[in-house]
C-alpha cells in the first residue's frame, strides 16, 4: 500500500516537475532556484516541515536534500536548529545510512545536507527520514530506488574495513572534460559511517564495451567532509566504468577498484 | 614544345597566344590515333606541370573512360596512395594530404572522409576535364598557400560558336578484371551566343583479381557522375557560365581499410563571370561563387562478423562555398596575374558504434571543424630579351579555423585547455626563372618559400585510425605552420626527334607536421597498436628528381620514358614515411594512319629507406609490369569511331607500389575494351 502511494507521489512529482519545466520557458529575472521535489512534509506542534530533493524519487548513492521549516502560520524559519537522521526499518533491526547533515542555505531557504543511501526500499523495508527542530522529531517516510547503473560502491577494504564509495551525479553528464566528486564513508556499525579524508583516490575511466580508457583525467582529491572531487574526460557517449584505487596516507591500498559505471 | 622554342624568331607571337591560357604549353608532334579536332572539347584531357616547359597530350577518348586515378599515376611526380580500386589518393613528388592543394576548376574541396577515402580527385572524371594543371612549388599554378603546390582539374566548358551545332561522344567499355564496365557520353549544343554541354558516366566493378588468381575481397565499387555546363555570351566578350557537377559512388569496398563505403556523394556547383576584353591591357577577369558539398558513410555491414568486432556507422559531411575574382594583365613585357579568394569550408564527421548488450556510443571524431581563409596572390612573368623569362609571385592567406558547435567544443575539452580557434597568417613567395640558352637547350629553375596552416585533421582529430601505421590519431591546436623552402632545377634539350628533360627538386621543411607516439593514451580503436598526436619536428628534408625524355627514331614510331624518385628524411635521419622509390614508366608507340599500337612498362624500385619504429612503414619489394593496346579509327560519314583493346599486366604478376596501404596486390592481367564514337 504504501508502495502504491510512493508510486504515486512520484507520479504527482514528475508531472509537477515537468509542468513546472514547461512554464519555466518563461525568462524570470531574480535569483535562480532550481527545482526542487517535494518528498513529503510532516508537522509538529510549532513547524511544517517539508522534505525535499533534487529529483522526485530518490535513488541507492548520494542525494542531496532540503528541509524546509515553516511556522504555523507559514513563516520560513531560517534560525531553527534542524538535524536529520535517516532510518531504515527493518522487521529484525533498523539502521543508517551515511548522511550530511544540514545547515541553512540563505540563498535557496532551505536547510540542505545529504543522505548516501546504501540500499533500496524493499518490500518490508523502509526509508524514513527523521527531521528534528528545535527538539520537535518528525518522521517522513521515503522511497530509494535502484539507480539504473552502480552509483555506489559498498565493498570490503584489505583492512575488513567496509566502505562505502558513492558518486555525486551531476545534472547532466556532457562529452569531453566534467567535474566529478565522490564521498568516501567507512561502516563502524549500524548507525554510525564518519566521512573519512586524506585518501588517495586514482581514477581510471574506461569504456567496457571497448576496453579503451581517456586521457587528460584528474584524480579526485580530499576536500574535506568526506569529499574528493576531479575531473574526468568522456570522449563519447555510453557506457563507462570509472575505476577507483583507493589508498590510505600511508599508501596500503585500501580498495583495489571500487568502480562506478556511468550512462549518458 | 612551342615552336617558340624551334625558332626564335617567331617566339613572341606564339607564347602571347599561350600565355592567355597561362600555361606552358608544348605539344608532342606526334599523331594521335583518334584525336578528332572538331569535337576536341569533348574529348581531350590534357595535362599541364607548371615551370616545366612541355605538356603531354594525352587525348584518346579511350582515357575518358579510365579513371581520374589512372590518368594522373601516369604523370611524372605523381604516385598514388590507394586503398582499394577506387578513389587513390595522390602524392606530388612524396607529398600528400593538406601539403599540397587540390581543387576543381580553382574550387576548393574538401574530402568529407576521416580515413580519407575520398580525395577530392574522386569526385571529378576524365569526362568532366579539360585540363589536369599542376604545380610542384607552393607558387604554382595554384592559387592557395601550400608547402608542396598542387593539381587543378579544370572542367570542361561548353563552346559557343562551334560549327556543329550538336556534336557528342558515346563510349563503352569492359574489363575482364573485375568485370568492370564504364558507360560514358557527352553532348554538347552550340550556337552563337549559347551552348550547354552535359557529360556522364557510369562505372561499376566486382571484386577485381591480382595477380596469381588471388581474388581481392571488397573491391567492389559503383559510381555515376554527371557534369553540365552552360555558356551565354552577354557580348561576345562577356560570358556568364554556370557548372555543376555531380558525383555519386555506391557501396565502395576498401579492401585496405577496416570498413567500406556505402555511399560517397558530392554536389558542386558554380556560377562565374568572363569578361575577356580585346585591345586592352586588361586580357581577362573572371568571377565566380560556388558551393559544394560532400556526403560520405562508411559502412561495415558487409564485412564478416570476425572483422567486425563492434559495428559502427561513420558519416561525414564537408561543406565549402567560395568566390574567386581573378584577372590577368599583359603589358609590353609583363603578363601579370591578380586573385582575391575567399571561402569557409565546415568539416563533419561522427561515429556511432553499436556494442552488443550495452548501450550505443557516439562521438565525434572531427568535432564540427569551420576555416575560413581569405587570400589574395599576386603573380607577373617577366620577359627580358629574348632569353629569360623572369616569374615572382605572392601570396598572403589568412586562416582562421574554429569548432562551430557546443558539442565539438566539449569533445575537445578531453583534449586541450583554453580556446580552440585559430588564425594564421601564411604566405608564399617564389621567383621562378627561365633561360634559353640556344634553340635546343634551356635551363629553368625555381626558387620558393611555401607555408601551410595545419589542417583540420591536424589540428583537431578525435582518435583517427590509421591503418598504415595501425594508430589512433589526435590534433594538436598548438601546430605551428609547417613551412618550406624548395628549390629545383631542370634542363632540357630539344630537337627534331629528341627531347629529353631532367630536373632536380629540393625542399627544406621547418615545423614539419608528423605523428608521433604520445603515451598515457589509450587507443579508441580496438586493436590499435597505440595513440599519436600530430607534432612539429624541427626540419625535414625532401630531395629527387625526374627525367623525361622522349625520342622518334623514324615517323610514326615513339619512345617516351617517365622516370622519378623521391627521398624524405625527418630532423633525426628517419625516413618519411609514404616516399615513392624510384618509379619508370617507358613505352613505345607505333602509329601508322589509323591505327595505333603501344607497350609499356612500368617498373618500381623496392623501397627499403622506411622507418618502422618510428612512422610504422613496411618495405617494399620492386616489381615491373607490362602493358600493350592496340586501336583503329573507322571513320563512319563525318563520324569516328574508335575502338581500343589493351592488356594490362600480361604477365599476371603479383605487385604493389611502395604508397598501397596495407600492400594488398593491384589487379592481375585485366584485358580491356573500349569502343568510342565521337559525332
Amino acid at each position: 500500500m504504501r508502495k502504491i502511494f510512493a508510486l504515486v507521489c512520484v507520479a504527482i512529482a514528475l508531472c509537477t516537475y515537468t509542468s513546472c519545466k514547461s512554464k519555466n520557458n518563461d525568462p524570470k529575472p531574480g535569483i535562480e532556484t532550481p527545482a526542487k521535489s517535494q518528498l513529503g512534509t510532516a508537522s509538529t506542534t510549532d513547524y511544517i516541515i517539508t522534505l525535499y530533493a533534487d529529483t522526485p524519487l530518490l535513488f541507492t548513492g548520494y542525494n542531496r536534500l532540503y528541509v524546509k521549516v515553516q511556522d504555523a502560520t507559514g513563516a520560513v524559519s531560517s534560525t531553527a536548529n534542524v538535524s536529520i537522521h535517516p532510518l531504515m526499518e527493518m522487521s529484525t533491526m533498523s539502521h543508517s545510512t551515511p548522511y550530511e547533515q544540514v545547515s541553512y542555505d540563505a540563498a535557496t531557504g532551505l536547510y540542505s545536507g545529504a543522505a548516501v543511501f546504501i540500499m533500496p526500499t524493499a518490500d518490508d523495508d523502509a526509508w524514513k527520514m527523521e527531521v528534528t527542530v528545535n527538539g520537535q522529531k518528525v518522521a517522513i517516510p521515503v522511497t530509494v530506488g535502484t539507480f539504473p547503473t552502480k552509483v555506489i560502491s559498498i565493498s570490503m577494504g584489505s583492512d575488513n574495513t567496509t566502505y562505502i564509495v558513492s558518486l555525486l551525479r551531476p545534472a547532466t553528464w556532457k562529452v569531453g572534460m566534467n567535474d566529478v566528486e565522490f564521498t568516501v564513508h567507512k561502516i563502524t556499525d549500524m548507525m554510525n559511517f564518519p566521512a573519512l579524508d586524506n585518501l588517495t583516490i586514482e581514477m581510471t575511466p574506461e569504456m567496457p564495451s571497448m576496453g579503451h580508457g581517456s586521457p587528460n583525467n584528474i584524480s579526485p582529491v580530499s576536500t574535506g567532509k568526506g569529499h574528493y572531487k576531479g575531473k574526468v574526460n568522456y570522449t563519447m557517449t555510453g557506457d563507462w566504468r570509472l575505476h577507483l584505487k583507493v589508498s590510505d596516507a600511508s599508501g596500503t591500498v585500501l580498495l583495489q577498484d571500487a568502480f562506478i559505471d556511468i550512462l549518458f | 614544345m612551342p615552336p617558340a622554342v624551334h625558332n626564335k624568331k617567331h617566339m613572341r607571337i606564339p607564347l602571347y597566344a599561350l600565355l592567355l591560357c597561362s600555361v606552358p604549353f608544348m605539344v608532342h608532334a606526334q599523331s594521335e590515333t583518334d584525336s578528332v579536332h572538331h569535337s576536341y572539347t569533348l574529348s581531350t584531357v590534357n595535362y599541364t606541370i607548371l615551370g616545366q616547359r612541355y605538356q603531354k597530350n594525352y587525348t584518346r577518348s579511350r582515357e575518358l573512360q579510365q579513371s581520374t586515378d589512372r590518368l594522373l599515376e601516369r604523370i611524372p611526380g605523381v604516385t598514388m596512395i590507394r586503398r582499394g580500386n577506387f578513389a587513390m589518393e595522390p602524392t606530388l613528388r612524396g607529398l600528400s594530404a593538406a601539403q599540397i592543394n587540390m581543387t576543381i576548376d580553382g574550387m576548393q574541396l574538401f574530402g568529407a572522409c576521416t580515413d580519407r577515402m575520398d580525395p577530392i580527385s574522386s569526385y571529378v572524371e576524365p569526362n568532366n576535364m579539360e585540363r589536369i594543371q599542376l604545380g610542384f612549388s607552393p607558387n604554382g599554378e595554384q592559387h592557395n598557400a601550400s608547402v608542396g603546390g598542387g593539381l587543378n582539374f579544370s572542367l570542361k566548358q561548353a563552346q559557343t560558336g562551334v560549327a556543329k551545332v550538336w556534336s557528342g561522344l558515346v563510349g563503352a567499355g569492359y574489363e575482364t578484371n573485375a568485370t568492370a564496365t564504364q558507360t560514358i557520353a557527352a553532348l554538347q549544343y552550340s550556337r552563337s551566343r549559347f551552348a550547354i554541354s552535359a557529360n556522364g558516366v557510369w562505372r561499376r566493378a566486382g571484386n577485381y583479381t591480382a595477380g596469381k588468381g588471388q581474388e581481392i575481397a571488397f573491391s567492389q565499387y559503383n559510381k555515376w557522375n554527371l557534369g553540365l555546363s552552360a555558356v551565354y555570351l552577354l557580348k561576345p566578350n562577356q560570358q556568364l557560365r554556370v557548372d555543376y557537377l555531380q558525383d555519386e559512388g555506391y557501396n565502395i569496398g576498401y579492401p585496405a581499410l577496416t570498413m567500406d563505403v556505402s555511399f560517397a556523394k558530392a554536389k558542386i556547383g558554380s556560377a562565374s563571370y568572363i569578361y575577356t576584353p580585346t585591345g586592352m591591357k586588361l586580357k581577362s577577369w573572371e568571377s565566380k561563387v560556388y558551393y559544394n558539398y560532400i556526403d560520405h558513410a562508411m559502412d561495415d555491414t558487409k564485412r564478416p562478423a570476425w572483422q567486425v568486432p563492434i559495428h559502427m556507422d561513420m558519416p561525414g559531411t564537408s561543406q565549402t562555398m567560395g568566390l574567386y575574382s581573378r584577372a590577368k594583365w599583359y603589358y609590353t613585357n609583363h603578363f601579370l596575374e591578380a586573385q582575391f579568394t575567399a571561402y569557409s569550408n565546415r568539416l563533419h564527421a561522427e561515429m556511432t558504434m553499436y556494442p552488443k548488450n550495452a548501450a550505443e556510443m557516439f562521438m565525434l571524431t572531427l568535432p564540427d571543424v569551420q576555416r575560413t581563409v581569405y587570400g589574395i596572390d599576386l603573380k607577373d612573368k617577366i620577359y627580358l630579351g629574348q632569353d629569360w623569362t623572369l616569374s615572382p609571385s605572392l601570396t598572403v592567406n589568412y586562416v582562421q579555423s574554429d569548432i562551430y558547435t557546443e558539442l565539438g567544443k566539449e569533445t575537445l575539452s578531453s583534449l586541450f585547455t583554453g580556446s580552440l580557434d585559430r588564425k594564421n597568417l601564411v604566405w608564399n613567395a617564389g621567383l621562378n626563372a627561365e633561360k634559353q640558352i640556344n634553340g635546343r637547350w634551356m635551363l629553368f629553375g625555381q626558387l620558393s618559400r611555401g607555408a601551410r596552416s595545419a589542417s583540420a585533421q591536424e589540428l583537431y582529430a578525435f582518435y583517427l585510425f590509421n591503418r598504415m601505421d595501425n594508430f589512433d590519431y589526435i590534433g594538436n591546436k598548438d601546430l605551428k605552420q609547417e613551412t618550406s623552402v624548395n628549390a629545383s632545377l631542370g634542363m632540357s634539350y630539344h630537337q627534331h626527334r629528341l627531347h629529353i628533360q631532367p630536373q632536380l627538386f629540393v625542399y627544406r621543411f621547418s615545423n614539419y607536421i608528423v605523428g608521433q607516439r604520445k603515451q598515457g593514451y589509450s587507443t579508441m580503436t580496438i586493436g590499435a597498436s597505440g595513440v599519436k598526436q600530430y607534432v612539429n619536428i624541427p626540419d625535414a628534408l625532401l630531395y629527387g628528381g625526374e627525367l623525361y625524355a622522349t625520342y622518334r627514331p623514324w615517323d610514326k614510331w615513339y619512345i617516351q620514358s617517365t622516370n622519378s624518385i623521391s627521398i624524405g628524411l625527418d630532423n633525426a635521419g628517419n625516413a618519411l614515411p609514404l616516399i615513392p622509390p624510384f618509379k619508370s614508366i617507358n613505352r613505345i608507340e607505333y602509329t601508322p594512319s589509323k591505327y595505333g599500337f603501344y607497350a609499356e612498362s612500368i617498373s618500381q624500385s623496392r623501397q627499403d629507406r622506411i622507418s618502422t619504429v618510428v612512422y610504422g612503414e613496411r618495405a617494399s619489394i620492386g616489381f615491373t609490369i607490362f602493358n600493350v593496346g592496340a586501336g583503329r579509327n573507322f571513320t563512319i560519314g563525318k563520324n569516328t569511331l574508335n575502338v581500343h583493346a589493351a592488356v594490362y599486366n600480361i604477365l599476371d604478376k603479383q605487385y604493389y607500389e611502395h604508397l598501397d596501404i596495407l600492400k594488398l596486390y593491384r589487379p592481375g592481367r585485366n584485358v580491356a575494351l573500349n569502343l568510342s564514337l565521337t559525332f
